[in-house]
């Protein structure tokens, strides 16, 4: 697990007394992240994909106060919500979401353009060696594999000049060894670029492997916070430790 | 086809075009409205959007001709402003023709906004793209089929546009004198030959464009 250098202050998520209501369950909340990558463990429809939804801003929270880097994004009390486009935020949803009428290039470089850069970032080829991106940037969408879209989609949201990335699965696509490989070097980026990143899995290995910090939610509520808890938890019942991987094998 | 005949057709073809380039501005606008948003009043505006379509076009005229007479509220304002006059001139063909088509822009691009995935804006604007940035570099594009569409169908409908444009701009030959209204005169005037050249170029027009408007609202998009 990679730990911050000395001096480094990580930006914070402060999710304070959030509720966003569902139609099965509310997803309640009162966590503080202060650690570069948190993933995110819990069983589908557990709310993961809500919350990053409500962080990112595309949906509204129904109380509560979400507040990044000292910055409210959403304050429900104070009537205050800011728009999604101003929240640096860079958003690897489950489903891609890749624009189909652009090329992967132009995917690429969407959030940088949208965020007012010209040409392409400064980290543009190390991040396609990263993603290993080279052989798919002057290709059309069309015929992409799983994988390859969501590669794209990674790079997509991290040359977006985004201060917080929120990680939904974003690698699930990929073999397991090309996952691990690529983890690595996401991790090596979050502590380089000093992003704030979210990671959602279904595997707990990889949690364990290359995040600070775990919060585990079952329907809405936090149920473990912790590597250590989350770790002990996984030794009494070492079946889960590696299945998310063999599952998609 | 005398110089007249191809003078009038031009003419035609250039009012036609020009209505459709001032529709589609506010067009867009209120179709991704209508598409995206609600609000108190929705099913007011898209009633009135609609009027054109259900009123007869001679009474859609006389709406117009009062508001834009020089004593009419819109009318007394550009002359006043701009020194312009819209009755009997070619602008007022422009303003006949583009309220004429309009409806049926608006509907085409309804459909089309509204089959555009959302989850395409939503992950736009989460990468920083402005709500304009969204619409040009997201929503348009990937609405074009049916938005060309609708361009073509509101073209075809400004061609063969008569009632509204008679009231408003009158039949004044090189001046106002469209091909629909053409085509009246001359079968008033019992030119039947003339009449009916004018309709096979009307009826050509219609054809291509209604038919090209429908290929691209049916072909499936190729598009992953």
């Amino acid at each position: 697990m990679a730990l911050p250098p000395p001096g480094y202050q990580t930006m914070s998520l402060h999710l304070q007394k959030l509720i966003a209501r569902l139609p099965e369950f509310s997803l309640e909340l009162d966590v503080e992240l202060d650690r570069p990558m948190t993933g995110l463990f819990g069983p589908s429809g557990a709310g993961k994909t809500t919350l990053l939804e409500t962080i990112a801003g595309l949906r509204s929270p129904d109380a509560g106060r979400i507040v990044f880097d000292q910055q409210i994004l959403a304050d429900i009390a104070a009537g205050l919500a800011l728009p999604p486009h101003l929240r640096r935020i860079g958003y690897v949803p489950q489903d891609v979401a890749l624009f189909p009428h652009l090329p992967v290039r132009q995917n690429l470089l969407y959030g940088w353009h949208a965020r007012g850069g010209r040409g392409r970032p400064s980290h543009w080829d190390e991040t396609i060696e990263m993603m290993e991106l080279s052989d798919l940037v002057d290709r059309p969408l069309t015929g992409l594999s799983g994988g390859e879209r969501q590669r794209v989609a990674l790079g997509r949201a991290i040359l977006s000049s985004a201060r917080l990335w929120l990680l939904d699965e974003p690698l699930a696509s990929l073999d397991h060894p090309v996952r691990r490989r690529l983890l690595s070097r996401l991790r090596n980026w979050v502590d380089r670029l000093d992003v704030t990143a979210i990671y959602v899995s279904h595997d707990p290995g990889e949690i364990v492997d290359w995040c600070d910090d775990v919060l585990v939610i079952e329907t809405g509520r936090l149920v473990g916070r912790g590597i250590p808890g989350f770790t002990a938890s996984l030794l009494q019942d070492k079946s889960k430790l590696h299945s998310g991987s063999q599952d998609r094998r | 086809m005398t110089p007249e005949d191809w003078h009038l057709v031009g003419f035609t073809l250039g009012m036609a075009a020009l209505s459709t380039a001032v529709l589609i501005p506010p067009g867009l606008w209120l179709a991704w409205l209508l598409a995206r948003r609600n609000w108190p009043g929705k099913t007011w505006v898209e009633t009135v959007v609609a009027l054109p379509l259900i009123l007869p076009p001679v009474a859609t005229g006389l709406i117009l001709l009062k508001l834009f007479s020089r004593r009419g509220w819109l009318g007394a304002f550009l002359w006043e402003t701009f020194g312009l006059s819209v009755v009997f001139t070619w602008r007022g063909v422009v303003v006949a023709l583009a309220l004429m088509s309009l409806p049926l822009f608006v509907r085409s691009a309804r459909v089309a906004f509204a089959g555009v995935n959302r989850r395409h804006e939503q992950i736009a604007a989460s990468l920083g793209a402005t709500p304009t940035r969204v619409f040009w570099t997201v929503s348009v594009p990937l609405a074009r089929r049916g938005l060309l569409a609708g361009v073509l169908l509101a073209f075809a409908r400004a061609l063969g546009e008569f009632g509204a444009t008679v009231v408003l701009a009158g039949n004044i030959p090189d001046r106002t004198q469209t091909l629909a209204l053409a085509i009246y005169q001359s079968v008033q005037m019992g030119d039947d030959d003339h009449a009916f050249r004018l309709l096979m170029i009307s009826l050509i027009l219609a054809f291509v464009l209604a038919g090209t408007s429908e290929w691209l609202s049916r072909r499936p998009d190729t598009r992953p």
